[in-house]
């Protein structure tokens, strides 16, 4: 947890002095008139596909992204979580689809290359899935290892995310490599007898509303 | 940013909700309120041994935490002096599990609290007081000696 907010905190300040350089190139940049051809990016999370396989979280997602003007582009994120949460007495198990909606806007953009540079962006997200409550503690003085348990039930959850990111091409090939935190906040759940969801598919931890992610992505161009 | 940072990474329960005690006072022959001069009380949590809830001298009330588990009753065991064979209490209720947080879980509330004299003495009778035990507020019983 201390290394991601290390981490934010020296991108954030170093997406800020980056977008403060380039501010004079704009406006060269701004008098060529940038007109909308159709362009897609596709990309796949290789970081969450990755440690997968060595977590007890499988997690496969993706997105789409289109540039819709000089500076902004539309993203789609789509993907499957299988997640589990064993600790404290718990044991909850929570799998389904999730699908991300929104935009970015290049907050700075290497001269030579527009399409790399740092970028900052919202998305509305929902998540669909099936859970079930194989354990939740009860807690009572002297009595230890006490659960009650529920039947698996169908639930979704909404969310707002910011993503802050960078993208780069590798080379003069259509590959591109895009990193990106999103820090992420629970708008509303669905609850199965008014119990707090632990984990939600494509949010993850959920006992606290606000939670983090990373990813890290590579993507084509077409 | 800095938000993100408060959600930690372990939850912990600071127990201000968790299950209520039952509360027990104690009165003497002529129904007056008394402090017992000593006091020992077990509780049979469903283990090989009994739980001593309390080993004390001079008090006028205990809190017996009951169990939480699927069993319909609570035995407690009560004596008031060193070596005596002492009271066996038999308290039956209804459970209700109440969802508490994601830290605390569960806790549990009973209703239609009964309580049964199965061994007399010290214990000569029981004067039930608040048959429903949701917060630690109320008398549940009054112990007769």
């Amino acid at each position: 947890m201390r290394i991601t907010s290390i981490f934010i905190c020296a991108f954030s300040l170093l997406s800020v002095s980056v977008f403060s350089q380039s501010s004079t190139d704009e406006k060269k940049q701004d008098s060529v008139k940038w007109k909308y051809t159709p362009n897609f990016t596709v990309g796949v999370d290789v970081l969450n596909l990755g440690t997968g396989l060595f977590s007890d979280r499988q997690m496969i997602q993706g997105f789409v992204s289109s540039r819709v003007s000089k500076k902004v582009h539309a993203v789609i994120d789509l993907g499957y979580d299988n997640n589990i949460y064993r600790k404290n007495g718990y044991d909850v198990t929570a799998d389904g689809l999730f699908a991300k909606i929104g935009g970015f806007y290049m907050l700075s953009m290497d001269p030579e290359n527009d399409l790399n540079g740092f970028y900052a962006g919202a998305k509305l997200a929902g998540s669909f899935y099936n859970q079930e409550y194989k354990a939740i503690p009860v807690k009572g003085i002297n009595s230890e290892g006490v659960t009650v348990a529920f039947a698996p039930s169908t639930q979704s959850s909404y969310w707002i995310e910011a993503a802050l990111g960078a993208r780069v091409q590798v080379f003069n090939s259509n590959f591109f490599i895009d990193v990106n935190v999103q820090p992420r906040y629970l708008a509303y759940t669905t609850k199965q007898e008014e119990i707090k969801p632990m984990i939600v598919p494509g949010f993850g931890k959920s006992s606290g509303s606000f939670n983090m992610g990373f990813s890290w992505n590579i993507a084509y161009k077409f | 940013m800095l938000l993100t940072s408060c959600g930690s990474d372990d939850d912990i329960c600071l127990g201000e909700e968790s299950t209520p005690r039952l509360l027990l006072k104690f009165r003497n022959a002529n129904n007056q309120l008394v402090r017992l001069d000593s006091l020992f009380v077990d509780v049979d949590y469903g283990k090989d041994t009994l739980k001593n809830i309390i080993t004390s001298v001079n008090v006028d009330s205990v809190f017996v935490p009951l169990r939480i588990d699927e069993s319909p009753y609570t035995d407690i065991y009560i004596r008031t002096r060193k070596g005596q064979k002492g009271s066996k209490l038999r308290v039956n209720y209804d459970k209700k599990s109440i969802y508490v947080s994601p830290a605390c879980g569960f806790k549990i509330n009973y209703e239609n609290l009964k309580m049964d004299l199965l061994q007399a003495n010290p214990v000569q009778s029981i004067l039930p007081n608040n048959t429903s035990l949701t917060d630690e507020n109320n008398i549940n019983f009054y112990l007769r000696f």
